[in-house]
């Protein structure tokens, strides 16, 4: 199935960042080889330059490292992924913090309702 | 050097009716471009053009430097809105033809391509339905080597999921040396697979162009979106 | 690529001739053995023999048929294979435009000349095994045998000549009727969208008899010309002279095959109108 956008955001951008999850979340290993431009750009039904281009990003970024002609591989530098985990999981929580502002619920009430969940 | 010049294009139909009026694209290698507009606009007329079926009034179109001819037919792989093939041929016989007059056809591709959809080789073209009959041409199209890839409409008229099949084939044929041009009025199931894009209205005008993924993230919205507003009725 | 195309065309031609060729030499046959009985002058019961007439009739029948099948399916095939949605796949083929015509032309006239072949077989068939009984006769073979001499003796080596100009004759003039059939064809896609068959036929009919016609008419008028012009040489001028007269008549064929060509690329390269 083909991965859905926004449209508020560059594509690329996007598809960097569903990578960067998907890392997170542990699908890739450091030092694992990642899935090629153009299998990435068939699973999420765009175009491979695009994922091309993600992926110059996440160089950028330093989560990707190219190593010549063996291809690209995830980083082995963990600070680097931790990094991103925390940026990410702070960006999260600013989004869930503006959204559930508008409920008047107390910190310690929401704080609760957290160690309910299935988290 | 560019895949695809056209320069100062013009074609009528009718004397004084010109379908486009001095049109001017330059597509480079590597890029899949969507050509979109409302129907009747000069798309398909241009296509057409580019794929040696008709000849412009004025101006020169080149193909990998090539003027229009029986050597660009050659690099140049083109789908048509319908399918073009003699019914009575079985697919493998299909399959033999392409091989015989286009010498970058890979015959394993297609085979592979053919199987993976569980289509007969041995069918009969008549006895295909419809969506099939569109995604065996697609599959010929397709598994030429070809320098440009000419699809009219390869998506309309048919189910969404051969439709995603349709687009998976595009993305996974993908070749940096060569350049795809698609046209269609269906831009939502396309735009995501573009590289670039041409807004095209009546008269072979191009309204609006550019990088797909750059316009989108600069006005916030779909090419779908920005299409309706810049051809609003 | 001529090769590939003349073969593909081959192919669509011939696929369905061999059991029309074939049933039409058997119709001859058929009809050779019914000749003697509704000829004879002995007691036939009156079924037997008007069986034995109607069925020669049906042999003529089938294969004057098999003579108008061989044109439609040049036709057909022609139509089919340029001015339908096969179009966009034959005229995207990485072959000159030159080539496509070039097959068409050369297989539909080698498949007229087969099917001329196959009737004047089976016409042939009919009349040896009809007439068995009369042609092999030694009286009718010495017949034969004077009637050549006869010829010969006016012609002398010329025969030669006028046996390859006949052939030449022949072979130009089913190629300008076939060239006269694409223009039609051709013309009428051009012009029509919608009823281009109708349309191709229709002026097929029309430009064949008015061409045939005037045709006809001045073969009349120049054949009684030169006749007369012809009374007065002398007899050592009969054969020098035919064969002057063949030659500029060969060299007006081909003049004619010249401008049809022309007309069909011009059309084909031009004006072709797919959509």
């Amino acid at each position: 199935m083909a991965w859905s956008f926004t449209q508020d955001k560059a594509v690329y951008l996007q598809i960097a960042e569903r990578i960067t999850i998907l890392i997170l979340s542990g699908k890739y290993a450091p030092s694992e080889q990642i899935p090629s431009v153009r299998q990435l750009a068939f699973e999420a039904a765009v175009n491979p330059n695009t994922v091309q281009h993600a992926f110059s990003e996440l160089e950028n970024q330093k989560i990707f490292v190219s190593k010549g002609t063996l291809g690209r591989f995830l980083t082995d530098d963990t600070t680097v992924i931790e990094k991103c985990r925390k940026s990410l999981a702070e960006k999260y929580a600013a989004e869930f913090i503006t959204k559930v502002s508008a409920l008047s619920l107390t910190k310690d009430e929401l704080i609760s309702i957290i160690k309910e969940s299935e988290l | 050097m560019n895949i695809l010049e056209i320069k100062n294009i013009t074609k009528c139909y009718k004397k004084n009716s010109p379908v486009l009026n001095g049109l001017s694209i330059s597509v480079p290698a590597g890029k899949i471009v969507g050509l979109l507009g409302p129907n009747g606009c000069g798309k398909s007329t241009l296509i057409k053009l580019i794929a040696g079926l008709l000849q412009a009034d004025s101006g020169e179109i080149y193909v990998d430097g090539q003027k229009v001819g029986e050597k660009t037919a050659a690099v140049v792989s083109y789908l048509p809105e319908r399918p073009y093939f003699n019914f009575k041929l079985k697919v493998k016989d299909l399959l033999k033809y392409f091989s015989e007059f286009y010498s970058d056809f890979r015959i394993d591709r297609a085979e592979k391509l053919l199987s993976d959809l569980s289509i007969n080789k041995n069918a009969r073209l008549s006895s295909l339905s419809k969506g099939t009959k569109e995604k065996v041409q697609l599959i010929l199209v397709m598994s030429r080597d070809a320098k440009l890839y000419l699809l009219d409409e390869p998506i309309a008229g048919v189910d969404p999921a051969a439709r995603d099949y349709i687009l998976g084939t595009i993305i996974s044929n993908y070749n940096p040396e060569a350049s795809i041009i698609i046209t269609t009025h269906l831009i939502t199931d396309v735009e995501q697979v573009l590289d670039e894009f041409l807004f095209m209205t009546y008269g072979g005008k191009i309204l609006m162009g550019g990088n797909a993924d750059a316009t989108r993230t600069k006005y916030s919205k779909s090419l779908d979106a920005i299409f309706r507003e810049v051809f609003k009725c | 690529m001529l090769g590939k195309l003349l073969k593909h065309d081959f192919k669509a031609l011939f696929k369905y001739w061999w059991i029309a060729a074939i049933i039409s030499l058997g119709l001859g046959v058929a009809a050779g053995f019914s000749i003697p009985i509704a000829i004879s002058d002995n007691n036939i019961p009156p079924i037997l023999r008007a069986s034995t007439i109607i069925a020669i009739f049906v042999a003529i029948m089938g294969i004057g048929v098999f003579s108008a099948f061989s044109v439609v399916m040049i036709f057909i095939r022609f139509y089919k294979n340029l001015f339908t949605d096969e179009g966009y796949l034959t005229f995207t083929l990485p072959v000159k435009r030159a080539s496509i015509l070039n097959s068409k032309l050369i297989s539909a006239v080698l498949f007229t000349i087969a099917t001329t072949f196959i009737i004047f077989a089976a016409i042939l068939t009919a009349l040896l095994i009809g007439f068995s009984k009369d042609i092999f006769t030694v009286r009718f073979l010495n017949e034969i045998h004077d009637s050549v001499l006869e010829i010969y003796s006016h012609t002398g080596a010329y025969i030669y000549i006028y046996i390859i100009a006949a052939v030449l004759l022949y072979i130009s003039i089913t190629t300008i009727s076939t060239l006269f059939l694409f223009n039609c064809i051709t013309f009428a896609s051009t012009i029509t969208k919608k009823a281009r068959v109708i349309t191709a036929i229709a002026i097929y009919y029309v430009a064949n008899s008015v061409f045939t016609s005037i045709f006809q008419i001045l073969f009349v008028f120049s054949g009684s010309y030169i006749s007369d012009k012809m009374d007065t040489l002398s007899e050592n001028m009969y054969n020098p002279i035919t064969s002057l007269i063949l030659l500029c008549v060969f060299v007006f064929t081909v003049f004619i095959i010249g401008i049809l060509y022309t007309i069909e690329y011009y059309m084909l390269d031009r004006k072709l109108n797919l959509l």
